[in-house]
């Protein structure tokens, strides 16, 4: 369950890079290819095992200029969405 | 269609070899398997993965035959991660010890997918034809896990394990596999030849789909289950390869370049070698490539079918073997016409459920 706390980090096996030809960020998983839309890699690019949830949604606040009532749950929504596919893990604190 | 319509490969299947030391009845092989001669050299796979990455295919799948039993697996993978992919190793791991999982855990391959025969030693050894087999996945399982590389286990099913799929998810759950891909035979190749041995009967598939749905349900995101039935039993075809010659190739050990890896059975198209032209006349401009990309050679019911770019006609393999046509409707699909063909199939099953080695047909060269 994901909290404004949790600390996610990648699962094994998943890497974030950036496709030249595409012009596009890419997640790499196991058997899986996620294309990511520019708010989905600044908040993928964010889940480093360190910062929490809550210093994501201020950070992208920061960078879009809109409120958390907007962004923090669109941010929680993609976080949770990465979780469900088991290619982020909760950082045992 | 022309090359206008088709966009990069995302992923190639690279099948290093046909060689490999289990002897499963229902492998994805050509019946015709290419021996060790045949084989593309270290440098001619190393120079497939820059002309697969230069022309944007982001992942490789390391398969076979068993591609460990290439001597120089080590190099093919630096050289596949020298190029910019990202590897998924497909295995059986009967041939990769500790020192050359360190080695290639050392090179960066992130992702290990064992085959698995079934949940306990009896059944596994029986089916790959490989006494010992089980214990030596379980030790490699393990080992895969140890050095932080993200397992799947590909658990096979058909009619004589199809009850261990409980059994085989908790194995996964286990040894900390991060995925389990439980997936019916698919009928091409040696499981094609083993159908009547080998297709289960539509009670065994209802039953492994609720085991599955409860599964799923149970281990939530630290388990993922990926769920593959027969299509024999759907009304509407699979995306074969997520449509001809769309996203992804294969390239067999000899170095012929197919849409899918059982492609070589649709035996009017001629397929060409990476020795012979590049992979990227090959996947634009070849007549094997285009015959089947996109829509405009489906026929009817495809044409008109709002799906045509959803299921993109099903399996042109499928619809070959099975209504001797590839260009016809995958008669998996009820507007087919054409479904007594596998209710032929599905008969015999249901008559006729004898399974097992007595009756199978081993893979062999």
């Amino acid at each position: 369950m994901t909290t404004p706390d949790t600390v996610y980090r990648y699962a094994p096996g998943v890497m974030l890079r950036h496709d030249k030809l595409r012009d596009a960020h890419i997640l790499n998983a196991p058997e899986k290819l996620i294309v990511l839309d520019g708010p989905g890699h600044a908040i993928a690019s964010r889940i480093d095992g360190a910062q929490t949830v809550a210093q994501i949604i201020v950070a992208l606040c920061e960078l879009t200029g809109l409120p958390d009532t907007q962004i923090g749950p669109d941010v929680t929504g993609f976080i949770d969405d990465l979780a469900g596919k088991g290619l982020i893990r909760a950082v045992t604190p | 269609m022309n090359q206008n319509h088709a966009d990069p490969p995302l992923a190639i299947l690279a099948e290093l070899t046909h060689r490999c030391p289990l002897r499963c009845p229902y492998c994805s092989n050509p019946t015709a398997l290419v021996g060790r001669s045949g084989e593309l050299s270290t440098a001619e796979w190393a120079d497939v993965f820059r002309q697969a990455a230069d022309m944007g295919a982001l992942q490789v799948h390391m398969s076979g035959g068993e591609p460990a039993a290439r001597k120089d697996l080590e190099k093919l993978c630096q050289a596949a991660v020298d190029a910019g992919l990202y590897i998924n190793l497909i295995t059986s791991g009967l041939m990769i010890d500790g020192a050359r999982l360190d080695r290639l855990a050392a090179i960066g391959v992130p992702h290990v997918q064992l085959s698995v025969q079934g949940s306990d030693a009896a059944m596994c050894d029986a089916v790959g034809g490989y006494d010992g087999a089980f214990a030596i996945k379980q030790d490699f399982a393990r080992a895969v896990v140890a050095r932080g590389i993200s397992l799947t286990l590909n658990a096979v099913l058909h009619r004589a394990n199809c009850h261990q799929a409980g059994d085989m998810i908790t194995m996964a759950r286990d040894l900390g596999a991060a995925r389990i891909e439980v997936a019916h035979t698919q009928y091409y190749g040696w499981g094609l030849l083993n159908r009547d041995g080998l297709l289960p009967s539509r009670d065994q598939l209802d039953d492994v789909t609720r085991i599955v749905e409860q599964a799923r349900k149970d281990s939530g995101a630290d388990l993922q289950i990926d769920y593959v039935v027969p299509d024999y039993y759907a009304e509407t075809p699979k995306a074969c390869m997520a449509g001809w010659g769309r996203r992804f190739l294969t390239i067999s050990p000899e170095g012929k370049v197919l849409p899918c890896h059982a492609a070589e059975t649709v035996d009017h198209l001629t397929f060409d070698t990476v020795r012979d032209k590049t992979l990227s006349e090959i996947w634009y401009d070849s007549p094997a490539f285009n015959t089947y990309r996109g829509t405009d050679w489906m026929p009817e019911p495809c044409q008109s079918c709002d799906l045509k770019e959803v299921d993109w006609g099903g399996c042109r393999c499928q619809a070959l073997a099975l209504v001797g046509d590839a260009g016809a409707t995958d008669p998996v699909c009820s507007k087919s016409g054409q479904r007594e063909k596998l209710l032929d199939a599905l008969t015999d099953a249901a008559v006729s459920p004898k399974a097992g080695p007595d009756i199978w047909t081993y893979r062999q060269f």
